[in-house]
């Protein structure tokens, strides 16, 4: 069951760390990559206290709130992570950015990669995907927001037009749909 | 995915509680408006968001003139809660209708009486209720050291001691540093360190005091907790 695939220079020297996730697969990620979870990390530390296990892929580490399509994602997001996560200083930059956040498609498995990265407490991976979703929320109208994320409208309609009558500027000069 | 046609309850929706919180942190203040309206548990978000994850901060708005013909005034507002600068329409007059939403903002702008000097470079500084306007003026015309201060409790200007002259060849934006406090605003002048006070309520002006730590130090600037930062260059012979 052992994903080797998930290692693209097997003759990279450092030291590579086995990840189990809640279906039983089993990852084997460099160092470097797995040290972004903090949560691994931290499991890591302990262990390594315990002198319970030397380094390396000895130690397998139980994920089992992360599926493995989930982790696959995320650690191919990791992966390309040193440039994507630098602070965008242009307008150009951003857009690009804005691009790149767009492949991660539905709410359903942004929510997915968000609760993922929030159990192993990583945190540029819960940032990037949490931005990912305010993407579909910033200058976009409310009925593609409700479209979007699933969601029924449940304000009265007279309470709806009230507060359209008075927030009109609010929303006026969104994206078209 | 599973059919959605039945009833996309609350419960159905992918996003809610903390995530959402989280999510709508990252949403622009502005959006938040439109946010709000998607749905009651929405609106809840939203507010539970601004309230403990990232909560309103005041806006910085920047009105600026060109220097040339036709002197075009732009106005810009800086929202640091959300790390985005807007644009606000000029307000031309009050029944013109904005075509914009960002124009709107800028409603509760409201015309006041305009200060009494013409200053191309002057210090501005809010002080308690008060915004005082000092230097800065033509020297020919005007009194280049005019001090004059609105308040905004009384809406009315008022004229003040002028600034002490050494400070009159001293443009505010290139070589003076100001710092303010509840009660005063404070002028350093940047090469000798020499400071002054500025008490709105009394109108006068104290000072100097020597702030410059040693002779070495070229150049000051003074902050708002009363730190002075000294820049510590000697002259280095390559």
């Amino acid at each position: 069951m052992s994903n080797t695939s998930e290692n693209p220079n097997p003759s990279s020297s450092s030291a590579k760390i086995t990840l189990k996730t809640s279906d039983n697969e089993l990852f084997e990620v460099e160092e470097a990559v797995a040290m972004k979870f903090c949560t691994v990390k931290q499991y890591f530390e302990d262990e390594k206290d315990n002198d319970v296990a030397a380094r390396g892929s000895s130690t397998v580490i139980p994920l089992p709130n992360v599926h493995s399509a989930v982790l696959a994602r995320l650690i191919s997001y990791c992966k390309k992570l040193p440039q994507s996560n630098a602070v965008a200083d242009n307008h150009e930059e951003e857009e690009t950015k804005k691009k790149e956040r767009k492949q991660y498609g539905t709410p359903g498995d942004l929510v997915d990669l968000i609760s993922a990265a929030n159990y192993l407490d990583f945190k540029e991976g819960l940032e990037f995907f949490n931005q990912a979703l305010a993407d579909h929320i910033q200058n976009k109208s409310v009925e593609y927001v409700r479209k979007f994320f699933g969601i029924k409208g449940d304000f009265e309609p007279h309470e709806e037009e009230k507060y359209r009558e008075e927030y009109a500027w609010a929303f006026e000069g969104v994206d078209e749909d | 995915m599973a059919k959605h046609q039945t009833v996309a309850d609350e419960e159905e929706a992918p996003i809610h509680g903390d995530v959402l919180e989280a999510i709508l942190t990252h949403v622009p203040l502005i959006d938040l408006v439109r946010a709000c309206h998607v749905s009651t548990s929405w609106k809840g978000a939203v507010f539970s968001s601004l309230r403990h994850l990232n909560p309103v901060k005041p806006w910085l708005i920047v009105h600026a003139q060109s220097t040339r013909y036709p002197y075009t005034t732009t106005s810009h507002a800086y929202d640091p809660r959300s790390h985005v600068w807007v644009d606000i329409e000029q307000l031309r007059s009050t029944t013109s209708r904005p075509s914009d939403r960002r124009a709107r903002i800028c409603s509760t702008c409201r015309a006041r009486s305009a200060p009494l000097v013409w200053r191309p470079d002057p210090i501005v500084a809010l002080v308690g209720e008060r915004v005082v306007i000092a230097g800065g003026a033509c020297d020919f015309g005007d009194d280049p050291l005019a001090v004059e201060t609105y308040d905004l409790t009384t809406r009315a200007w008022d004229t003040c001691d002028d600034m002490p002259a050494i400070l009159k060849d001293s443009c505010a934006s290139t070589w003076l540093s100001v710092a303010v406090d509840k009660s005063k605003m404070y002028v350093m002048e940047k090469c000798s360190g020499a400071t002054h006070s500025f008490d709105p309520i009394t109108k006068t002006w104290q000072g100097p005091y020597d702030l410059r730590p040693d002779q070495n130090v070229f150049s000051s600037i003074i902050g708002c907790s009363w730190w002075v930062w000294s820049e510590r260059l000697r002259m280095s012979k390559a």
